[in-house]
């Protein structure tokens, strides 16, 4: 049985909650197959940005690439509906629906032109939650007139637009520096991400409103082609140790995102929630700006909806896995 | 033709050539500078921010970075070291300069070759940021830039086999740089 | 395979392949030997520049040339004269003053060295009738142009290493470049305090005072401009460098009226120019770059130093070599591009503020651009005065001991200068 070694490119940095479940995979690889099969990983971008490394292994020049889906929006947008604001309302409707063998087909369909095929996925931290230096959000209507940095994810600006703020789009490594600089009034990512770029410290983010209105997650991809050719003791290994890797982070993240936000609170972070009817008044306005604009474009399709909202099935009692209490 | 034509108009094209490139790239960086003002204006004076600009912006200025690379060439502007070739004989300097342009002829051959398939790879992907241009676009920026600078070499050659022999066809030193 | 792009990569540099060109051989061979795949090599030269901060790097430029071209040199130099032309050597004075202004306007130090070189070189022959030594203080006073901000080194550093601010090495590089200044001011007193110079006895009344202090003001708003914007946070590099263009368009159109297209389009032209040869240098670089990750050479170099030494002090030192050594053959940003990827990283792991690192490699590197045999700035300065570069050199070596042991100081005592970007915040 010949050996095989596979590259594999993760954009985050090798500190971010999304390279633990990385690094398992490529451990469970090597221990599944004695070490046979031997998984490179380059965290932090150094082989590239998602877009870039995502192309790479469309183009066969790469064996795995891992990034947030919110980037690769150029890429493809076969992604992008994951990310429809208040799709999900718990992470187990977050887990059903990117778990089911149903979307995923449906999905890697949408990625065949583009011959990438979805491996796994690992999450980012948490659904996004509202950060901001100065002005605490406490209506509906404060969310007006503010300016959020935001990613290369046009529903993540849609969201912001719907809110009547402005969504400015700063690369990820540039958004400390803009806060700190006043150019945007905050940031809406998950906890994990606010933890691990220390918005926490020297108060660079004071208030953090717990709006859960938007998910993603790392998306891990394989060249179609390649794989497909690959011979099956190789592919049954790569996908028992995908699978675990991935249960074990389900568990990792939920005890990483708690101890994250009791730790920001400790630093002087108040984690609040809006009073029932303003929530629902934002999450309205948000519906029906994003989704009446975004329903029905490419990769966007009603009946994909359905078929995900049919596959999350109930909201359920876990909330979204870790405690911010 | 005789060699003295050949030379002319050899450097005629060459003259042409760079006249307009340099043109487009004049007009690319005026463009830059316009899409940055408006996207100050529009933040500073009407508080919307023009998620566009800087995307464009960037891929204005990789169209000026790979074009640009064969005005450097025909303005012998690239960065190299002179320590030894100033040493040499004149003889020895034009068989070593035309060496060397063939050598970056191929390279940006090449860079021609694989970069079309590349931008030809940009053709299913396209920038929502910048009003949903192809990806592809930005993409030809490379194998164009790279063809501009094969033709600049090999014209660059054919003129020092077509002029005086007693002309010096390597820079002593350039002096661009930052 | 690392032994064969390491030699191609030499062999090409010494047969005076350009710089950039010799990076894109050596690691195009490396890929076609390895069975890299070359589309991946078309694509990462994309790549390499798809980064919306090198954007400053053309504005920047422009600034700088739109502002030399519209007479504000002379205004900075009139302004200079008051403060020091009656000094014995006054007009060496003047080289090393008009410097430190021009390079709170200019970023970059072959742009001070033609064009502070073009107004001084000559005018200081005739009076002092030593042509070398004007040409050696123009080209090492004109590495103090890329230490005050705004800086285009600094701009590479921040783009290369990822770890660090650039309002923050902005910040970093006031205090050591006036202090390179006062060193080269200092050693200028020391050397022309044996020679017999002619002195400049122009005496100013009030009214003059005011007046040349007035007119050198309008030069003094750019870098207000360009590093208030990017410190105080209303603007990114780039909307800053837009802003000084837009700045010195209206300040050499309607103030100054030196301006005329004709000579925007000069700018322009310049601009472009300056821009793809240090791009394209940064395109290959990220293509090497990519390659030596995959081969593992970041990390083995990291656990060789570390190996070595656990001392940040004697990494500082190492670092102190190795930038000397690489500044004296490749030019400063293929140097950044090619090492910064390996050493900030390596250099946060001892405990070294990011700061400090960028600040240090910038002013390390700059040697470079004064010390043969690729001295750029030592190239330009000669080619105006019409004298030989080994003439220049061997008149700079007197300030070339002073800035190394500036170098020295700054490399050890970060103290001294880090307390600026601390007061900000950073
Ligand atoms: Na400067
Ligand atoms: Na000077």
């Amino acid at each position: 049985q010949e050996s095989h070694t596979f590259r594999l490119a993760n954009v985050l940095s090798s500190t971010d909650v999304t390279a633990a479940g990385v690094e398992k995979f490529a451990e469970l690889v090597n221990e599944k197959s004695d070490g046979r099969i031997t998984i490179e990983v380059f965290h932090g971008g150094q082989l590239g940005s998602g877009v870039e490394t995502f192309e790479a292994v469309k183009n066969g020049n790469l064996d795995f690439a891992a990034d947030s889906f919110a980037n690769l929006a150029s890429i493809t947008p076969a992604f992008e509906v994951f990310h429809f604001p208040f799709l999900f309302e718990s992470r187990a409707q977050l887990l059903n629906a990117m778990g089911s063998e149903k979307v995923q087909e449906r999905v890697n369909g949408e990625l065949e032109p583009v011959n990438l095929k979805w491996f796994s996925t690992f999450e980012i931290g948490g659904p996004r939650e509202v950060g901001t230096s100065t002005k605490k959000i406490e209506t509906a209507e404060d969310l007006a007139g503010m300016k959020f940095r935001a990613s290369r994810s046009p529903l993540e600006i849609g969201s912001h637009e719907a809110w009547g703020a402005a969504g400015v789009t700063v690369d990820w490594p540039q958004t400390p520096e803009s806060v700190r600089l006043g150019m945007v009034d905050g940031l809406t990512v998950p906890y994990a991400s606010f933890y691990s770029a220390k918005f926490h410290e020297g108060g660079l983010i004071k208030y953090m409103l717990d709006l859960n209105f938007q998910n993603y997650a790392s998306v891990l991809v394989v060249n179609a082609e390649k794989y497909a050719a690959l011979p099956e003791d190789v592919t049954s290994v790569l996908e028992e140790a995908a699978q675990e890797a991935h249960e074990w982070h389900v568990d990792y993240v939920a005890d990483y995102v708690t101890r994250n936000v009791a730790e920001m609170k400790e630093a002087g972070v108040e984690v609040y929630s809006l009073p029932p009817e303003e929530y629902e008044k934002v999450k309205e306005m948000t519906i029906d700006k994003v989704w009446g604009e975004f329903v029905g474009q490419p990769g966007m399709e009603q009946d994909k909806i359905d078929l995900i909202q049919s596959e999350a099935g109930e909201i359920g009692d876990g909330g979204w896995g870790y405690s911010i209490e | 033709m005789t060699r003295d034509r050949i030379h002319a108009r050899l450097l005629r094209i060459e003259h042409s050539l760079y006249v307009t490139v340099r043109a487009i790239c004049i007009a690319l960086l005026g463009l830059i500078v316009i899409a940055i003002s408006a996207a100050i204006f529009a933040r500073f004076i009407i508080f919307t921010p023009l998620n566009f600009a800087d995307p464009l912006s960037k891929y204005l200025m990789q169209w000026i970075a790979f074009l640009g690379v064969g005005l450097a060439m025909r303005r012998g502007e690239h960065v190299l070291v002179s320590a030894l070739s100033d040493r040499l004989s004149l003889r020895i300097r034009r068989g070593l300069a035309l060496a060397i342009l063939l050598a970056v002829a191929g390279l940006f051959t090449v860079i021609l070759v694989y970069g079309w398939q590349y931008a030809m790879s940009g053709l299913t992907s396209s920038d929502p940021f910048v009003f949903g241009v192809p990806m592809v676009i930005p993409y030809l920026s490379v194998p164009v830039g790279a063809l501009y600078a094969v033709v600049q070499a090999l014209l660059t050659a054919g003129i020092t086999l077509t002029g005086p022999r007693d002309e010096d066809p390597l820079p002593h030193a350039a002096t661009q740089g930052i | 395979m690392l032994a064969i792009y390491l030699i191609a990569f030499l062999v090409l540099i010494t047969l005076s392949v350009p710089i950039a060109f010799s990076l894109g051989l050596a690691t195009v061979t490396v890929f076609w030997l390895d069975g890299q795949p070359l589309s991946l090599f078309a694509q990462r030269l994309w790549t390499g520049l798809d980064k919306f901060t090198l954007v400053a790097l053309p504005l920047f430029i422009l600034a700088g040339e739109l502002m030399g071209g519209s007479g504000i040199l002379s205004r900075l130099l009139d302004f200079s004269r008051l403060l020091v032309g009656r000094i014995k050597g006054g007009l060496l004075h003047i080289n090393v003053l008009v410097s430190i202004f021009f390079g709170g306007i200019n970023g970059s130090a072959i742009a001070d060295t033609s064009a502070v070189g073009s107004m001084l070189i000559k005018a200081t022959e005739k009076e002092y009738g030593e042509p070398d030594l004007a040409a050696a203080v123009t080209a090492v006073s004109s590495v103090i142009g890329p230490i005050v901000p705004p800086s285009l080194p600094m701009l590479i550093y921040a783009f290369a290493a990822g770890n660090v601010s650039i309002a923050a090495l902005f910040l970093a590089g006031v205090v050591p470049g006036i202090l390179l200044g006062i060193t080269l001011l200092v050693a200028t007193a020391l050397i022309v305090s044996g020679k017999d110079y002619p002195r400049d006895t122009t005496r100013y009344g009030l009214r003059d005072i005011f007046r040349i202090s007035r007119r050198f003001l309008v030069a003094a708003v750019l870098p207000v401009i360009m590093v208030a914007g990017v410190v105080g946070g209303f603007a990114t590099p780039t909307e800053a460098g837009c802003l000084a263009i837009v700045y010195a368009l209206f300040a050499g159109f309607f103030i100054t009226r030196e301006l005329s297209w004709a000579q925007v389009f000069a700018a322009m032209e310049r601009t472009v120019l300056v821009t793809a040869v240090v791009m394209i240098i940064i395109a290959f670089g990220n293509v090497s770059t990519w390659w030596l990750t995959i081969e593992g050479v970041p990390r083995a170099v990291s656990d060789y130093v570390q190996g070595v030494t656990a001392s940040p002090v004697m990494f500082i030192a190492i670092m102190l070599v190795v930038y000397l050594v690489v500044g004296m053959f490749i030019e400063q940003a293929a140097a950044m591009v090619m090492l910064v990827p390996i050493f900030a990283p390596l250099a946060q792991s001892y405990g070294i503020d990011p700061v400090q690192f960028g600040l240090f490699t910038c002013m390390t590197l700059a040697l470079g651009l004064v010390t043969p045999p690729v001295g750029l700035c030592l190239f330009v300065a000669a080619g105006i005065g019409g004298i030989s570069v080994g003439r220049v050199m061997r008149a700079a070596v007197p300030y070339l001991v002073a800035m190394f042991m500036t170098v020295l100081l700054i490399g050890f005592v970060p103290q001294i200068y880090l307390w600026l970007p601390r007061w900000f915040g950073y």
